[in-house]
């Protein structure tokens, strides 16, 4: 029996102590919110909340969150409306045969780490770049040279007119050598930007400080919690409490909700990423160009923007949205014509022989199997509105809806027909590397999005002949050409572009959505 | 150990009774007559909803309810009313398949464990084995491997599931069999399965009743969770869960999607614990309600 | 004694095997290649080379038959071995040990909140039998016990962080960040462990020390508190053990919808990215929490009450 009470007194001390941690926490943090309210000229922390998940910390690896957040900076970087501006570079050049570009960096720059910038610290670090990062694979680099502290030379195998674009990505990071250790595994990124990189809890949060000692204008906050959460709802849910400023990318039914809301301000920025169904362009229904036609007339187009979209986004024509520099202003949007695409598809030999209403070819209804997301959260309500479309033309398909990394995987094995994706097309800010993965035979006999095993030989040997080209008409003449072969042939089928709403509260101002989510600029951001 | 195992009477009140019962019993009642109107509503589901759930209307997005739409419309201008009453069909219906077959593979396996001890302790190591895993771990792989159709849901509830079922028809079973009438029929030349499924069997009916009815709220637990992860039926076709996780996102403009769909799964699970809980008071008046 | 103690201990070895049958015949039917999935951690690539793929098909055993696969398979376990995540590129067993703690600090909270209140309410339950509050107490395990986690979730999300926005959303930045997950995963146990409580109080009351204490003219307090509690307290916290592993499958709803990352979340995304090595560590852990807990509970019940038959229930 002594042992039954030293058990239980046990058990009892084990729960006073819990609840009085509980009550004490407790009273902490609200003392902590009052504080944070009533006095602004305390440290101001700016929270934000993205979806985006860093798998690695590594801006070699995966660099987008270093550039976002705004803790490193690459050579050059690129503007709100999408072209390649200076940024650690100041101005750049290359030589009549296009092999060699020279770099001049900027001066007065020093890493978080309080070395300088130079030369052979940007040397070392893009020499480290492109062993880590696939980004680089298709640049032609043969060797990098520091010609003097402040000049960077960079040697080409051949003519290659797309290194400063490529130069802007977060992958081509400047990191100070302190990053990483003996073997070359990152540390922490020390970067140049105007944050600091202070801690990375995976699935959870990045945090970055202010970097007082920023070469640019200095940032307003002093601190940037940047949250990870992936379920829109909940980013949704983090501006309502008051616990977010900031709330990346919502669905539009839900951002929509916080247009007439005081206290809310809705950021939308159209952007170059266009929601596109990819077929399976090997696999019966599909490897018939009548079928992937008739798709295309089978949607309504405009019905998806009006009742998944709430009227936000312009329907597809070419790869590129019409009001980009790059688009192919010529082509028009595939007519929704229900008729047309059942005649189509009894000319590929499906009709409808016993009145079901879905069609059929040697006895076997036409089913197919379309795969989405749910990261993109209007991907599914996309696929179930054009389920219904396609059915009345007579096409049933079946929906999987999974994260993208499981649609990823079964994409991988080609179980699939259609695959609904959101496809940014300017993760380098010019058509080349879009082209080469999706449009070009060696990207599309790869797995990655766009033309899924399909080629073509003309556009093939355009997509080939831009790389080498200096003239931008005449390479925008050649990408026109692709675009339009691309749209006629079918291998993907465009439905809208994408346009991002960010949603802030009134706490802060100074934020301004960036057309490829380059970077959030939250230097500019105040609390009001 | 097994605490939530039943201690077992073998008092299950004949059919006369019954009447008797639920005039005196009106937590039972309610329970029933809760349970009946949901099974009603879902079974006559083409005969009470106004509308195909399937059936999308876009120029009637979020409309408020009406007496066309008794609830309003969904994002496609679907009437979520009919949404909700075919959804119970196909949430009910996989919740009574999975619990059905966790009884059949219960009783089978509980019943010779109880009866034959030879294979008792092997049996029993088995149903520790599948009791370790909490029921959505294990059924989250095999989701991943057969995929979330209602087949897989089916095999993704059954198989963490029937365990339970066995342990508690295995005691029914060695507090029957110590009964001494099952000595008396060996004695008098029964075979085993008849003694089994003549003898034991319909002693076992009253426990195999509670379980299953508290087991058929907890699978439509399960079902709904596995639905609100995302897991669950796919869509187009109305699930609770999936409703549930979908309604959310929509919660100022159609808020009765969420809402709706939430109160149906709490009706109906709270019917299923109010019959078995009151069920286990009348087989064994000691015990209290231990949902297992 | 000793040999039951014994006795029960060898008794989880067959559990144990169990289990990793189990989990092995999973993770071999899941979709994927193994062997590829393996490479693209290591040689960091998507698309490993198919030679590359055959020899590490050979290499882990792949092209063998499934019962000598499960050795191999089994041998690498043992040791510790649980492979790579394709997708972060780290051990298995290091984004185990890096959840299990957000798990843990869930699970004891939920547990220390559900005796904190389940135990009491079941006291003054049993004390004034048929009570209001006894008919309180019914209500609330009846309701607690028909509410999805996930449901309950939300109507606490909404109440606590939108409309009085006094508890954080989701994440996992202090104690403040627990408090609502662990409610709601509490709310189920309370409702049983009062009923339990209940019941236990009220058998301990007729027993015969009870009637004898209560006959040599103590009184009603001093027999409730002094005798009654103790004795009645001891199944419950015997059962309470055996729902501590429950509580960690709880978790798998709770922490999604809280983006909390534990050992649920861990997997639920394991199996929404097929990241396979993650899949079979998650289910083989939550497996031997559970086994390991009901072992210290029954061996505790063993050892507080030495005076019972150890009987195979």
């Amino acid at each position: 029996m002594i042992k039954l009470k030293n058990y239980i007194l046990l058990l009892l001390l084990i729960v006073t102590a819990f609840s009085l941690g509980c009550t004490g926490t407790q009273s902490g943090t609200q003392s902590g919110m009052q504080m944070a309210t009533q006095q602004v000229a305390e440290p101001t922390t700016l929270t934000l909340a993205a979806q985006w998940e860093p798998k690695t910390i590594d801006p070699h690896e995966y660099g987008y969150t270093g550039h976002r957040i705004g803790y490193t900076e690459s050579l050059t970087g690129v503007d709100y409306e999408g072209k390649v501006i200076p940024s650690l570079a100041t101005d750049w050049s290359v030589s009549p045969d296009g092999k060699t570009w020279t770099f001049n960096l900027r001066k007065g720059v020093v890493f978080h780490d309080g070395t300088p910038f130079t030369a052979e610290a940007m040397k070392k670090s893009l020499e480290r770049s492109l062993i880590k990062s696939k980004s680089f694979a298709a640049v032609p680099i043969v060797g990098i040279d520091a010609a003097d502290s402040q000049t960077l030379v960079v040697r080409m195998n051949n003519s290659f007119l797309l290194l400063p674009a490529y130069f802007s990505k977060g992958e081509a990071a400047a990191l100070s050598s302190s990053s990483w250790n003996a073997n070359g595994t990152i540390i922490k990124p020390v970067g140049t930007g105007p944050f600091i990189f202070d801690s990375w809890k995976p699935k959870e949060v990045v945090v970055a400080v202010k970097n007082t000692k920023y070469w640019g204008t200095a940032a307003h906050v002093d601190k940037v919690v940047y949250r990870i959460l992936p379920e829109a709802m909940t980013r949704s849910m983090l501006l309502k409490s008051g616990e977010a400023q900031l709330s990346v990318i919502l669905p539009p039914e839900i951002a929509t909700g916080y247009m007439n809301q005081p206290g809310f301000t809705v950021h939308q920025q159209s952007i170059p990423r266009v929601r596109m169904i990819t077929f399976n362009n090997i696999k019966a229904p599909f490897n018939d160009v009548r079928v992937r036609q008739a798709v295309n007339y089978a949607i309504d187009r405009n019905a998806i923007i009006t009742s998944v979209l709430e009227g936000i986004g312009s329907t597809g024509t070419g790869l590129f949205p019409p009001d980009t520099y790059w688009a192919n202003k010529s082509i028009t949007t595939w007519p929704y014509n229900p008729e047309k695409a059942r005649q189509l598809l009894e000319e590929a030999g499906w009709k409808d022989t016993n009145g079901d209403g879905i069609v059929e070819k040697d006895g076997k209804p036409f089913k197919v199997k379309l795969l989405t997301y749910s990261e993109r959260a209007e991907l599914p309500p996309i696929a179930e509105v054009m389920q219904q479309q396609l059915k009345n033309a007579g096409m049933d398909i079946e929906i999987t809806v999974g994260t993208s990394s499981a649609t990823e995987g079964i994409f991988k094995t080609g179980e699939y027909d259609m695959y609904l994706v959101g496809r940014g097309l300017l993760f380098t800010p010019d058509p080349d590397e879009i082209m080469m993965t999706d449009y070009h035979s060696s990207g599309t006999s790869k797995n990655v999005y766009g033309a899924f095993r399909w080629n073509n030989s003309r556009v093939d040997s355009l997509i080939e002949q831009a790389r080498t080209t200096q003239d931008l008409s005449a390479r925008k003449a050649m990408y026109d050409e692709v675009q339009a072969i691309v749209v006629e042939e079918a291998p993907v089928a465009y439905l809208n572009y994408y346009v991002n709403l960010d949603v802030s509260t009134d706490k802060i101002e100074g934020y301004r959505s960036h057309t490829n989510e380059y970077s959030y600029h939250l230097e500019n951001v105040k609390f009001v | 150990m097994d605490t939530s195992s039943v201690k077992v009477t073998n008092s299950f009140p004949q059919l006369s009774g019954i009447c008797d019962l639920l005039r005196k019993n009106l937590t039972l009642t309610a329970g029933l007559i809760i349970f009946f109107a949901l099974l009603l509503i879902t079974v006559l589901a083409p005969v009470i909803a106004p509308h195909d759930p399937a059936e999308q209307d876009l120029e009637l997005r979020f409309s408020p309810p009406s007496s066309t739409y008794p609830l309003g419309t969904d994002q496609f201008g679907r009437c979520i009313f009919s949404r909700i009453v075919y959804g119970g069909q196909i949430s009910l219906a996989i919740a009574v398949i999975s619990t059905i077959a966790c009884v059949l593979i219960g009783v089978i396996v509980g019943m010779y464990a109880g009866y034959y001890g030879k294979l008792d302790a092997v049996l029993m190591r088995t149903t520790d084995i599948f009791l370790a895993f909490p029921s959505i771990v294990l059924a989250l792989p095999i989701i991943a491997i057969v995929g979330p159709t209602p087949l897989g849901i089916i095999i993704a509830i059954t198989l963490p599931g029937w365990a339970k079922f066995a342990r508690v028809i295995r005691s029914s079973t060695l507090s029957v069999k110590s009964n001494g009438f099952v000595e008396a029929s060996k004695a008098a030349g029964a075979s085993d399965t008849h003694i089994l499924f003549r003898h034991i069997l319909p002693n076992c009916y009253g426990p195999i009743i509670e379980i299953a009815t508290l087991g058929l709220g907890s699978k439509i637990i399960t079902i709904t969770s596995l639905g609100f992860l995302g897991l669950g039926v796919q869509p187009p076709t109305p699930e609770w869960g999936t409703m549930i996780n979908q309604g959310l996102t929509m919660l100022e403009k159609a808020p009765m999607i969420a809402i709706s769909a939430g109160s149906m799964i709490v009706l109906f699970v709270l019917a299923t614990n109010l019959i078995g809980s009151e069920l286990r008071t009348i087989l064994d008046p000691r015990s209290d309600t231990i949902v297992i | 004694m000793q040999a039951i103690v014994i006795h029960r201990i060898l008794q989880i070895i067959p559990v144990l095997i169990g289990i990793s049958i189990i989990t092995f015949l999973l993770v071999s039917l899941a979709p994927g290649d193994p062997a590829e999935i393996s490479l693209r951690a290591i040689l960091d690539t998507d698309s490993p080379s198919p030679e590359s793929i055959s020899l590490m098909r050979a290499e882990m055993g792949l092209d063998q038959p499934l019962h000598i696969r499960y050795f191999i398979w089994l041998s690498r376990v043992v040791q510790g071995d649980l492979g790579y995540s394709y997708l972060t590129h780290k051990s298995t067993v290091y984004e185990i040990l890096y959840a299990l703690p957000t798990t843990f600090i869930l699970a004891v909270s939920a547990m220390a909140i559900s005796i904190i209140i389940g135990i009491p309410l079941g006291i003054a339950a049993a004390i004034k039998q048929n009570g209001i509050l006894d008919h309180f107490c019914r209500f609330f395990s009846i309701i607690g016990n028909s509410t999805p986690e996930f449901f309950m979730a939300i109507v606490l999300l909404l109440i606590f962080s939108i409309e009085l926005k006094i508890l954080p959303v989701a994440g996992s930045g202090g104690f403040q960040y627990f408090i609502l997950p662990s409610v709601v995963l509490a709310i189920g146990l309370i409702a049983i462990t009062s009923r339990i409580m209940r019941t236990s109080m009220l058998d301990v009351l007729e027993e015969n020390y009870i009637l004898t204490a209560r006959s040599k003219g103590l009184d009603r307090k001093t027999i409730i508190s002094k005798h009654a509690i103790k004795n009645a307290m001891l199944p419950v916290l015997t059962y309470m053990g055996t729902q501590f592993g429950w509580l960690f499958g709880g978790a798998v709803i709770v922490e999604s919808i809280f983006a909390l990352p534990g050992l649920g979340r861990l997997t639920v995304d394991a199996v929404n990215t097929r990241d396979i090595m993650i899949l079979q560590g998650c289910m083989i852990t939550f497996a031997i929490i559970f086994v390991v807990i009901n072992l210290l509970v029954d061996l505790s019940y063993i050892y507080l009450n030495p005076a019972i038959k150890y009987e195979e229930v």
